[in-house]
């Protein structure tokens, strides 16, 4: 048995050269099976999320910071590779050459120099920087912008327009052109708001008004999130931003200033009343004359169906995510604070998932 | 007779074995730096196996999106516990290890300068991370960031204990790393070998000595903030419960008070290595010594004042900002010096590509990416658009790994053959090297592309993450193959590792005079150095450093007309050419105020935070006269133990121990006006976790200082008590004593100052 070690252990060390590669194309091979294990459908609630696309006069100012940086920062590392690409091909050591080479100590006028130069560079960056910090920040003089309450809960996002009256959550619409005042807070704990493309990012924290000014130039839809760890579903705490003209956003506003749809069908209406008797109404708002539910621990359901999606981002809007939804939320979002009603029958949940959809 | 010998040889032997009991124990109840520096480096690489997997799990997690893998509190703990691990339990605790082992020997001398408290740093290491990791059992490792951002881990947030663990962990951590840096700070002080003046200190010492100055001064921010922490979720009281006028951001401040001079501390010693790797492997001096020893001062001063860097989210004001920025951009400045310094030491060297060299070069390349997206963050509005997004993981990660990774691996080649006397195999390590480099891009680079995916999310859904993800993940596998790679070349290199030989390198610094491995008493001789590489010096007698190292500097020694030739008891250059330094305060005494040092900076964060939030309370009704009289007794307590300490020296031992009782009863009046003072709030219902910030700071200031005075009890009780037979000999203690004694009382000027005056105006 030791011999057969022995020899094993003998041959392993010769091969040993062909040994690693092996072991790495084994591994290069296999990989794709372990990464692709257990994989779930794949779906992308948001349009591509890009900073360096900007849509907004405050990140057009950010991504050119970004490219100048950029340059800068290209020079110092091509100065940096091509000295040590020249140090490799002229002064590596030739074999037996045991002389050694000259000893050079140090030089006074290099050393300044080269803290001279860099520092002087930062100068002038810390000048811009100033001047940036400054302009990002300051809401442009005269305006009177529309002010947005941005609050973050553990795990969704709430607006609110106090001018418009209006309260909704997971997805935030606002006017082209028109400057706006992102009033920044938390419900619970720390979050951080920020549409990549649209301004720059803000901590929501709890017991403090933090403020953003952005004007949007082009409409269109932008994905947005938290970007403070804040918990088991910090993943999903995303938000989207609707751009429109300001048209169509004053329509989506008075529709979402009217109380919610009555249902018609009668799955929807049975819904309705299993809705209403339940404790939905505890956590949740639904706006309509004599409504029970006023709930304000958890999002507001007056307009739901007119969302993009369910749970932040975490299911689609449609019937069959909605039954999975109620059934058992954490399915989808782990760690959600709705408990699951895995008692309801299979009808009962889908005449709540009708109502639900029929609020438009 | 013969087990006498036995044990005699284990306890001599450099390396003793672990297959017998004897050897076994050896190695545990050992004060000998050169083995506590081994322990240190199998401790590290037992949790970098740790830490590596969790590393691991994420990356697969993330390769796709919408992945199943893991779960979400699984990730999030994996998250946590990653950043944790490799920050506390490898990364500090490997530079720590490696500094344990080389400094004594690298400035001549021949262990730390209190052996025993080494061995007590060394296993509050080992038993800190295991009490960290010992949270699995009840029911979850912290889940809430290496961070620990307030107020997520209150309650109802988190509910299991996960985040007590981290405060705990990382309180002990704390700890240990404070005992080894007093320790580190005393030993390169006191104990260099003669003509080792400061500018001519290895550069890994100087670094390891700044170091352990950031270690001393930064952690007890950390040490406050896990205490109020444990006082929060445990006492009751509200530091950073917002609805009763807790404050979340002030967390934030004393976190990153130690969260940025930690981000040196992870890279200084690592820049000592370099400064040592690359000179010897380009057979030249190191380029501009003084430059890269003060760059080293510089950042370590600086790295205090750009803490708000990592709150540019937070809601800072413009002028907040700008200062901050200001500060972060300068730090940048010695940080290039050293880059370029590096540089211009390999050029026009003849450099020999070792693999530890390779590790050396490549260090350089890497660190200078993570570098410049460093001075990007500076740029205020581009922090507003890279925040926790895989931009910042991608421009750490080439700071830590690409920086202090790098180094320790060129450190470990370098230094491995001084340590077991075995050579690593070159050839295992270039292949190593190769995958390691081409690992660590993969995995990383691809993140600098992900500047609007968020940091700690456990998936995603957006699809054009994936390729890049994807990359990632396949990079992170390599590194763990390099990994591997440099464990099987480790033990091959243990069992039949060619013979090192003393100098395997032609190295420059005294570590390489010694046998490899060292024997366990060191130098049989204390050398004598009168420049920076007296290796060189011995190896080269024709043209010795000392002859022409000192360009610029203000020393003006004549040069000898003969060269001493090279003593064969390795003596570098003619002893007695300098005298070694003197010292008027004991090794002990400086240990203690290096000490003070430490504590006075946690007593700052405790002042801070009483002074922010008591802009928002009204105070009770304090009683000011009374608490004066008490404070007295306490003041009058200096007065009679300065007494005691004159008589004791004049050998008056009668009168030293009546003063020294004097001091104890003065200390307990104090005390025990305290304690009524506390019995009185309490029954006026004024609790440390009574509604209102007054009573949670108040109690918690007063107390920690109630604390810190009962401590002081205790030790001049313990002198006391030891006393019986002492002498002007046995000053150390009772100076010492003596020292924190009037610490403590010179805390309390500033508590009553500012607690109880202040009501007044």
């Amino acid at each position: 048995m030791p011999t057969v070690v022995h020899t094993g252990l003998r041959i392993l060390k010769k091969k040993r050269v062909l040994a690693l590669p092996a072991f790495l194309g084994g591994v290069v091979a296999l990989w794709p099976a372990v990464a692709f294990a257990l994989p779930r459908p794949s779906w992308n609630p948001g349009p591509p999320w890009a900073p360096l696309d900007p849509k907004s006069g405050e990140m057009h100012m950010i991504s050119n910071l970004f490219w100048i940086m950029l340059i800068l920062s290209a020079i110092i590392f091509i100065g940096v590779v091509g000295a040590l690409l020249y140090i490799i091909t002229h002064n590596s050591a030739r074999p037996g050459d045991d002389e050694p080479p000259p000893q050079l100590y140090g030089s006074r006028p290099i050393e300044i120099t080269w803290t001279a130069i860099p520092f002087i560079i930062l100068v002038v960056a810390f000048g811009i920087t100033v001047k940036y910090i400054h302009d990002i920040n300051t809401p442009p003089a005269g305006s009177h912008p529309l002010d947005i309450v941005a609050k973050g809960h553990q795990w969704y996002w709430e607006f609110e327009y106090p001018t418009l009256n209006i309260t909704t959550d997971d997805e935030v619409h606002v006017p082209a052109n028109v400057p706006l005042h992102f009033h920044v807070e938390s419900a619970d704990v720390v979050h951080s708001f920020w549409v990549p493309q649209l301004q720059r990012q803000i901590d929501a924290n709890p017991g403090q008004d933090n403020a953003v000014f952005a004007e949007m130039d082009t409409p269109g839809i932008y994905g947005g999130m938290c970007y403070e760890y804040c918990g088991d579903a910090h993943a999903w705490m995303k938000f989207r931003m609707v751009v429109q003209p300001k048209g169509a956003f004053n329509a989506w506003a008075a529709h979402m200033r009217s109380s919610a749809n009555k249902p018609k069908g009668g799955l929807a209406l049975a819904g309705e009343k299993l809705f209403m008797a339940s404790t939905c109404v505890e956590c949740h708002t639904i706006d309509m004359p004599g409504s029970k539910a006023s709930g304000t621990a958890a999002p507001n359901l007056t307009h739901l169906a007119s969302r993009w999606t369910i749970g932040a981002g975490a299911a689609r809007m449609n019937m069959a995510d909605a039954m999975g939804w109620i059934h058992q939320p954490s399915h989808f979002k782990p760690g959600v604070l709705m408990p699951g009603y895995p008692l309801l029958s299979h009808h009962q949940i889908k005449s709540l998932a009708a109502y639900l959809m029929s609020l438009k | 007779m013969a087990t006498a010998t036995i044990t005699d040889e284990i306890r001599t032997h450099p390396l003793p074995r672990i297959n017998s009991f004897e050897g076994a124990l050896a190695w545990v109840k050992t004060t000998d730096h050169k083995l506590i520096g081994i322990m240190y480096l199998i401790i590290v690489a037992f949790f970098f196996l740790l830490g590596g997997v969790e590393a691991l799990l994420m990356r697969w997690q993330l390769a796709v999106p919408q992945n199943g893998v893991i779960a979400a509190h699984v990730y999030n703990q994996l998250m946590t516990m990653h950043g944790v691990t490799m920050i506390f339990l490898v990364v500090m605790p490997a530079l720590i290890g490696f500094a344990n082992y080389f400094v004594p020997i690298m400035i001549g001398y021949r262990d730390m300068a209190f052996p025993r408290l080494n061995a007590m740093s060394l296993w509050l290491l080992l038993f800190g991370g295991l009490l960290l990791y010992f949270s699995l059992l009840q029911g979850s490792l912290p889940a809430v960031g290496w961070f620990a951002y307030a107020n997520l881990w209150e309650q109802p947030y988190t509910m299991d204990n996960g985040p007590l663990f981290w405060a705990v962990g990382l309180t002990v951590l704390g700890a240990g790393s404070i005992a080894t840096s007093l320790n580190l700070i005393v030993t390169i002080i006191v104990y260099r070998c003669p003509g080792m003046s400061l500018n001519r200190m290895p550069l890994f010492v100087w670094m390891v000595l700044v170091n352990s100055f950031l270690i001393i001064w930064a952690m007890p921010f950390l040490t406050a903030d896990s205490i109020l922490l444990i006082f929060d979720r445990l006492l009751g009281t509200h530091f950073f419960v917002w609805q009763q006028g807790g404050n979340v951001v002030m967390w934030q401040h004393l976190f990153w008070g130690f969260g940025h001079p930690e981000v040196y501390i992870m890279i200084l010693p690592a820049f000592g290595m370099a400064s040592e790797i690359i000179p010897v492997f380009s057979r030249k001096p190191l380029f501009g010594y003084t430059f890269v020893a003060f760059s080293g001062v510089a950042i370590g001063f600086i790295s205090f004042i750009v803490w708000a860097h990592h709150m540019f989210t937070t809601g800072l004001t413009e002028s907040e900002q700008s200062f901050f920025a200001a500060t972060s951009m300068v730090i940048a400045v010695p940080t290039g010096v050293k880059i370029f310094n590096w540089i211009g030491t390999m050029w026009g060297g003849k450099i020999r590509w070792t693999t530890s060299m390779k590790f050396a070069a490549a260090f350089i390349v890497m660190f200078t990416i993570g570098g410049i997206s460093g001075v990007m963050f500076a740029v205020v509005p581009l922090d507003y658009a890279s925040s926790d997004t895989y931009f910042v993981v991608a421009h750490f990660h080439y700071v830590l790994f690409g920086g202090t990774m790098f180094l320790l691996m060129a450190a470990l080649y370098y230094w491995f053959p001084k340590m077991t006397g075995r050579m690593l195999s070159e050839k295992l390590g270039t292949y190593q090297f190769w995958i390691f480099f081409i690992g660590f891009n993969l995995t990383f680079f691809p993140m600098h592309f992900l500047v609007a995916m968020p940091r700690r999310v456990y998936t995603y859904t957006n699809t054009e993450w994936t390729g890049y993800n994807l990359l990632a993940t396949f990079g992170a596998l390599m590194l763990a193959v390099s990994f591997l790679l440099l464990a099987y070349n480790i033990l091959q290199s243990l069992r039949r590792g060619e013979k090192a030989g003393p100098n395997p390198w032609n190295a420059y610094s005294l570590e390489w005079l010694l046998p490899s491995p060292p024997p366990a008493y060191g130098f049989v001789e204390t050398p004598t150095v009168r420049s920076r590489r007296p290796l060189w010096d011995l190896a080269h007698p024709d043209m010795p450093d000392w002859r022409y190292e000192h360009h610029g500097t203000a020393t003006s020694q004549p040069i000898p007309a003969a060269v001493p030739a090279g003593a064969a008891t390795a003596v570098a250059a003619r002893p007695g050419a300098v005298e070694k330094p003197k010292f008027s305060i004991s090794p002990g005494r400086m240990l203690v105020l290096f000490f003070i040092s430490s504590e006075s900076i946690f007593f700052v964060s405790l002042i801070v935070m009483y002074s922010v939030y008591s802009f928002h309370f009204t105070s009770r009704q304090l009683d000011i006269p009374r608490t004066y009289w008490f404070s007295l007794a306490l003041f009058a307590s200096s007065g009679t133990m300065i007494l005691a300490e004159r008589f004791l020296s004049n050998g008056n031992k009668r009168m030293f121990r009546a003063l020294l009782i004097g001091t104890i009863i003065l200390g307990a009046t104090f005390l025990i006006g305290q304690i009524t003072e506390y019995a009185k709030l309490y029954s006026e219902k004024t609790t440390i976790s009574s509604a209102g910030e007054f009573g949670t700071t108040f109690f918690t200031l007063t107390g920690f200082h109630g604390f810190h005075v009962f401590v002081g009890l205790i030790a001049l009780c313990t002198i006391l008590l030891l006393s019986r037979d002492w002498t002007a000999k046995h000053d150390t203690p009772v100076r010492a004593v003596g020292y924190y004694w009037h610490f403590v009382d010179g805390v309390w000027v500033f508590i009553f100052s500012i607690v109880y005056l202040r009501t007044l105006l």
